[in-house]
C-alpha cells in the first residue's frame, strides 16, 4: 500500500469512471419502476415532453413513499381552498398576467374549470407553442400522482410540460423557478413545500409576466395574486372522522386513539376535524390518546404501545395512510381482528384500497384525489389561454372510500 | 494494544491521511476511562464507567413506578424489538465514528437494501435466502463505495456519504416509483422482526448476537485495535504498519453490511417496503451513537454503550405514551430526556 492511497492514480480513475458508470446504471433502473412518475434522484432535475408525448402511468392512489412526505409536505401546509383565510386574501390583480384569461370570483369547484370544446379547440390551437412549467418534489406518492395528473392533462390539451422535481429543497425550488422562467414558460403549475421560502420567487416569476396556479396550497393565491387547486384539510379530517365514528356507532364506549403529525400545520388542522367528527358523530365513544404517527414505522412503534396501555383500544384514526397501516400491525400482532378493531387512514393510497376491499380492520380512508388535483390545475391554465375567467381558490373534493 | 505507543506520537506535518480532529492521546481502545479512574471507589467507577446504563435504569424505575405497563414481559419485550433495527445499524455506524469518520447514508443504504430485496421477491420471485442475500451484498457493496470514496479518492466521508445518502435515496424511490411495495410474497421475511425463539422475540437475539460479535471484534481482535488506532491518530497508525485505507473501506463494507441488515429487518418488520424505508433511521442512530459516548473525533467508545443507548431511545416513546403524554408534548419531553441524559452522561464523566 502507498499509505495514502489504496490505488494508484490510473486505478483511481478506474474506479471513478467505475462509480460513475454504476451511477448510470443505477439512475438506469428507474425505466422499470412502476409509475414512471419520478424523474431524478440526485439533483433538481427538468424533463421535458412533447404534448403529442405519452403522459406517465395512470397510478391514481396518492400518499407516501416515505410516509408522512406524501400526506404532509404535499399537503396544503394551512387552510386551503375554501377555507375562512380566504376572505383575507389580497387582491388579485395581478394573476393572470400572462394569459388572456381572468379572475371570476373568490372560489370555485373543479367542475368550473371543465373546458368548453370551443376553449380546447382554442388551446389546441396555441398548444404547440405554450409550455406548462410544473414544479413540484416528486418523491411521494401524492405527488408523484398530482404531477401525473397535471401532465396528462397538458397532453390532452397539447400543451408541452417541463417538469422540475426540486425533491422538498426550497433552494432548488427557487432555482427551479427561476430557470423556468428563464426558459421563457408563461404557465407555471408549482407545488410549495417551504412557502415562506418560495413564495418571493412566485412573486418575481409573476412579476415577468408569468401565470401561477398552485396546487395542494393557497399562498400563491393569498399572497401572490395567483391561484390556488387544492383539497382543505378540514373536509379530509372531517371525512375520515365521519367515516370513523360510523363504525363506532355500532360498538359502544370504544376507545380510539389519533395518529398525527404535529409537526405540520396543515396535518393539525385534519387531525382536529377528525377529532370534531368522532365526537358528533359518535359521542359515547373516546379518545383515549392522540400521538405522533405519520409513517408506517412510526403508526406501528406507537399503536404497539398504545396497545400496552390501553388493550382494549378498538379504533386508530390516522392523518395518512401509512400510519394507518402500522396501526393494522399494531391490531393484528395483538390478536384483533376488524370485529373488534377498526382503521381509518386518509389518501386511500392502492395499498390501503386493498386492505379495505379485504375486508379486515383497515375499514376506510378518505381519497384525496392528486389525480383531479393536476388535472384542474392545468384545466385553469388552459381556461386562461382560452380567455376564460378561473376562480382564485378551488377545492378539490375529497371521497371516502369504504369498499 | 500494539499501536498504543506510535500513536502517543506527534503527528508530522504535511500528513495527507485525512485525520480527525483529535490531538495525540494515548489508544486507549475500548475503554476510554483507563487512566482517570484509579483511586476511586466501587460506586463512583461503577457510575463511571456505565453511567449511561445508570441513567437508563433510573427512567426505567421512573416508568414502573409512574405507569402500569411498562414493566411487564410483554413491554419490555415491545421495547427490545422496537430498539433492534436501529440498534443493529447504530453498530456499523459506530464502528465508522471510531474511525473518525461519518456515514450520512446509513438510512438510505436500508431503504435501497430493503427495497431490493422485496422487489426480489415480489417482482422476480426468488427464494427468501436470495433475496436476503441480495439486501446484504447491497448495502455491503454501498458501504464499499463509500469506503472507496473516502480512501480512494479522498473525499471527506461527510460529503461522500452525504452525495451516497441523496443518491441512495433516490434510487429507492426510482426503484418503487414512489409507491408502497406490498404482498403476501414477502411474509417469508416475516420471521426476522416477527419470530420468537423460546419467547423471545427473534430481531432481539439477532440484536444482541451482533453485538457480541461487535464487542469480540473490537475488543478481542487485531481488527478492533485497528480501529481504535486508526481514530485516534491515522498517521501515527500507518506509521505503525496499520493498513489505514484498508481499515477504513473494511469498515464502511461492514457498516452497509448491517445496514442491509437493517432493510431487510425494516422490510420484515413493516411487510412493506417504501422509497423512504429507511430515511428516518438515520438521525435516531447517530443519535443512539453519540448518547452512547461515542467521541465523533473518533477512537473513543464502547459498543455496548451504544446498544444500551438503542435501548434507551426506543423507551422514551414508548415510555411517553405509557405515561399518557401527548403527541405535541412528546416532542419536547423526548428532546428534553436526550439532552438531560447527554448531560448526566458528560457530568459523571467529568
Amino acid at each position: 500500500m502507498s499509505g495514502r492511497w489504496v490505488l494508484g492514480g490510473g486505478r483511481r480513475a478506474i474506479v471513478l469512471a467505475g462509480l460513475l458508470a454504476g451511477a448510470v446504471a443505477l439512475g438506469g433502473c428507474s425505466t422499470d419502476a412502476p409509475g414512471g412518475a419520478a424523474t431524478s434522484s440526485s439533483a433538481a432535475t427538468t424533463t421535458s415532453s412533447s404534448a403529442s408525448g405519452p403522459a406517465s402511468s395512470s397510478a391514481a392512489s396518492p400518499t407516501t413513499a416515505s410516509g408522512t412526505a406524501g400526506a404532509t409536505s404535499a399537503a396544503p401546509p394551512t387552510g386551503t381552498a375554501g377555507s375562512s383565510s380566504q376572505s383575507t386574501s389580497g387582491g388579485a390583480s395581478s394573476a393572470g398576467t400572462g394569459g388572456s384569461g381572468q379572475l371570476s370570483g373568490k372560489t370555485g369547484s373543479v367542475d368550473d374549470l371543465t373546458l368548453t370544446a370551443d376553449q380546447v379547440a382554442a388551446v389546441k390551437a396555441k398548444g404547440g407553442d405554450v409550455t406548462v412549467g410544473i414544479l413540484a418534489p416528486l418523491s411521494s406518492e401524492y405527488l408523484a400522482n398530482v404531477v401525473d395528473g397535471a401532465k396528462q392533462e397538458a397532453a390532452a390539451l397539447g400543451l408541452k410540460t417541463s417538469v422540475v422535481d426540486y425533491q422538498f429543497d426550497a433552494a432548488k425550488g427557487v432555482a427551479g423557478i427561476e430557470n423556468l422562467v428563464s426558459q421563457g414558460v408563461k404557465y407555471m403549475v408549482v407545488v410549495l413545500t417551504d412557502p415562506p421560502a418560495m413564495i418571493g420567487a412566485v412573486k418575481a416569476a409573476e412579476a415577468q409576466g408569468v401565470t401561477v396556479v398552485q396546487f395542494a396550497g393557497d399562498q400563491v393565491a393569498k399572497e401572490a395574486g395567483g391561484y390556488s387547486v387544492a383539497i382543505n384539510d378540514k373536509d379530509l379530517g372531517t371525512s375520515a372522522g365521519e367515516a370513523a365514528a360510523a363504525i363506532a356507532k355500532g360498538r359502544g364506549a370504544v376507545q380510539i386513539a389519533i395518529l398525527d403529525y404535529p409537526s405540520q400545520p396543515n396535518v393539525v388542522i385534519r387531525a382536529d376535524a377528525m377529532v370534531a367528527a368522532i365526537k358528533a358523530g359518535a359521542p359515547e365513544a373516546k379518545i383515549v390518546a392522540r400521538v405522533t404517527g405519520g409513517t408506517q414505522d412510526a403508526g406501528l412503534t406507537a399503536s404497539e404501545s398504545l396497545l400496552q396501555k390501553y388493550p382494549d383500544l378498538g379504533g386508530v384514526v390516522s392523518v395518512n395512510d401509512a400510519g394507518g397501516y402500522g396501526a393494522v400491525q399494531a391490531f393484528e400482532g395483538a390478536q384483533k381482528t376488524g370485529a373488534n378493531a377498526f382503521v381509518v387512514g386518509c389518501d386511500a393510497e392502492s395499498k390501503a384500497r386493498s386492505l379495505i376491499a379485504q375486508g379486515g380492520i383497515f375499514k376506510a380512508s378518505v381519497d384525496t384525489q392528486p389525480g383531479l388535483t393536476g388535472k384542474a390545475a392545468v384545466e385553469a391554465i388552459g381556461k386562461l389561454i382560452a380567455g376564460g375567467s378561473v376562480a382564485q381558490y378551488t377545492t378539490v373534493p375529497v371521497k371516502t372510500v369504504t369498499s | 494494544m500494539s499501536a498504543g505507543g506510535s500513536a502517543a506520537e506527534t503527528r508530522p506535518a504535511g500528513d495527507a491521511t485525512p485525520s480527525p480532529e483529535t490531538t495525540a492521546e494515548p489508544v486507549v481502545g475500548a475503554d476510554p476511562d483507563l487512566g482517570t479512574r484509579r483511586g476511586r471507589g466501587p460506586a463512583r467507577r461503577l457510575l463511571t464507567q456505565n453511567g449511561l446504563l445508570v441513567i437508563l435504569l433510573v427512567w426505567v424505575v421512573f416508568l414502573a413506578v409512574a405507569t402500569d405497563g411498562f414493566l411487564t414481559r410483554t413491554n419490555v419485550l415491545l421495547v427490545l424489538r422496537q430498539s433492534s433495527t436501529i440498534g443493529v445499524v447504530a453498530i456499523g455506524a459506530t464502528l465508522i465514528i471510531l474511525l473518525g469518520e461519518i456515514d450520512l447514508s446509513a438510512g438510505a443504504m436500508v431503504s435501497v437494501a430493503g427495497v431490493l430485496s422485496a422487489r426480489a421477491l415480489l417482482s422476480a420471485g426468488v427464494d427468501v435466502g436470495v433475496a436476503a442475500v441480495v439486501g446484504l451484498l447491497v448495502g455491503a457493496l454501498a458501504g464499499l463505495v463509500n469506503g472507496l470514496l473516502v480512501t480512494a479518492l479522498r473525499i471527506n466521508s461527510f460529503m461522500a456519504t452525504l452525495g451516497m445518502m441523496s443518491v441512495l435515496g433516490g434510487v429507492a424511490f426510482l426503484l418503487t416509483g414512489g409507491q408502497t411495495l406490498f404482498g403476501d410474497e414477502l411474509r417469508p421475511l416475516a420471521f426476522l422482526s416477527n419470530g420468537y425463539i423460546a419467547g423471545i422475540p427473534f430481531p432481539v437475539i439477532l440484536m444482541f448476537l451482533c453485538y457480541i460479535a461487535a464487542w469480540v471484534l473490537l475488543n478481542r481482535t487485531g481488527y478492533g485495535a485497528r480501529v481504535y488506532a486508526v481514530g485516534n491518530n491515522p498517521r501515527a497508525s500507518f506509521l505503525a504498519g496499520i493498513r489505514v485505507d484498508v481499515v477504513k473501506a473494511g469498515t464502511f463494507t461492514l457498516a452497509g453490511l448491517l445496514a442491509g441488515l437493517g432493510g431487510l429487518m425494516q422490510v420484515s418488520r413493516l411487510n412493506a417496503a417504501s422509497g423512504g424505508l429507511g430515511t428516518d433511521l438515520l438521525f435516531p442512530v447517530i443519535t443512539a451513537v453519540v448518547l452512547g459516548g461515542v467521541s465523533l473525533t473518533g477512537g473513543r467508545g464502547r459498543i455496548q454503550d451504544v446498544l444500551v443507548a438503542s435501548i434507551f431511545l426506543a423507551t422514551i416513546t414508548n415510555g411517553l405514551i405509557l405515561l399518557g403524554v401527548d403527541g405535541y408534548t412528546q416532542q419536547v419531553v423526548s428532546g428534553a430526556i436526550l439532552i438531560a441524559a447527554l448531560a448526566l452522561d458528560r457530568w459523571r464523566r467529568a
